[in-house]
């Protein structure tokens, strides 16, 4: 039992860098974190807690209980009440549980400053290890691991693995689902799909060359990334205005407009 | 659930659902208009959108710039 209430007290003392770290990772898409033992987590939480508190001390005017401190670290209780009144030591509690709320409270507030200002700042753009916030998806899907600012849509095209051979399917990508760097699925809208290869005209022999797309119905299509061979990423950008946009159709029968290349190439 | 950055523009046109799988299609059939410098334009119901790849675009303002 004296044993377990040194080691709580430890760990109270551990808890500012932890918190730091944990509040300046934590978000949508954060990349999952370094593979530490636990031995190697507290002894690096220790080292950094040492500074922390050090800090925090020659803020403090007040005297310190260094000996009420290091008698409940060790263990020591047997002569406890002794040294302290009973009265005393409630405030010493109280006092301890004071610092230490107001020190993991700051050390929360500056985790999400450091998180606001490297993202705000540009150090967020994947090429800093250290200053990463996200799994390497989201780079890839936001055009940043591409140097593009800005971008209206997403094209996508996934070669996949199927039973019916290798397919392509493309569409808008709007979501994907990652668990820590491992891309799970995407989720593509207006969905199509072509064949990777097709028969040379007249002949059975197959060519590199994708065939004519076809729509796949639906709101939204799942693509699993386990089958997919590779994705390729168009960042498109819509010239007209929004106004322009909006007025393009809603409905319409797909059979009776022919897509000739001719009319798309401006 | 991670969601993709799309600008307002590309939202009017995703809830626009014939004239979006229009756009897929025509990109699909041509994906090489895509890329050059000109841009793709689709013809929608007498409409047409302009599509132009953003990575184009920028090359080509870093060319205008120099």
């Amino acid at each position: 039992m004296n044993i377990a209430l040194g080691a709580v007290l430890i760990f109270i003392l551990l808890i500012p860098p932890l918190a730091f770290y944990i509040t300046y990772n934590f978000g949508r898409e954060a990349k999952p974190g370094p593979k530490f033992s636990l031995l190697e987590t507290i002894l690096a939480s220790a080292v950094l807690s040492l500074f922390v508190h050090a800090i925090a001390l020659m803020f403090i005017q007040k005297e310190i209980r260094f000996d009420v401190l290091i008698k409940l670290a060790g263990g020591e209780l047997k002569d406890i009440s002794a040294t302290v009144p009973n009265k005393e030591f409630k405030h010493l509690v109280l006092q301890f549980a004071l610092y230490n709320l107001i020190i993991v409270i700051l050390f929360i507030a500056l985790g999400r400053f450091a998180r606001w200002f490297s993202m705000h700042y540009g150090w967020d753009d994947g090429r800093s290890e250290m200053f990463r916030l996200h799994s390497r998806w989201y780079y890839f899907f936001n055009g940043l691991e591409s140097n593009i600012d800005h971008f209206d849509l997403l094209y996508i095209d996934a070669v996949m693995d199927t039973k019916d051979g290798t397919m392509i399917y493309s569409g808008f990508l709007v979501e994907y689902i990652c668990e820590g760097e491992t891309l799970d699925r995407i989720l593509i809208k207006d969905a199509v799909r072509r064949e990777f290869k097709t028969p040379k005209d007249g002949t059975t022999v197959l060519q590199n060359l994708p065939g004519q797309p076809m729509s796949i119905p639906g709101h939204l299509f799942s693509i699993p990334y386990k089958n997919c061979i590779n994705l390729n990423l168009s960042f498109i950008v819509l010239e007209d205005e929004i106004g322009d946009i909006e007025q393009m159709p809603v409905q319409g029968a797909i059979e009776e407009i022919p897509l000739d290349a001719a009319d798309l190439i401006g | 659930m991670a969601t993709v950055k799309i600008s307002d523009k590309g939202r009017a046109l995703l809830s626009r659902s014939f004239a979006a799988s229009r756009v897929v299609h025509a990109i699909a059939g041509d994906g090489e208009a895509l890329t050059s410098r000109d841009g793709l334009t689709v013809t929608i119901d007498g409409k047409t959108i302009k599509v132009q790849s953003a990575a184009v675009t920028g090359k080509t303002v870093q060319l205008l710039t120099k």
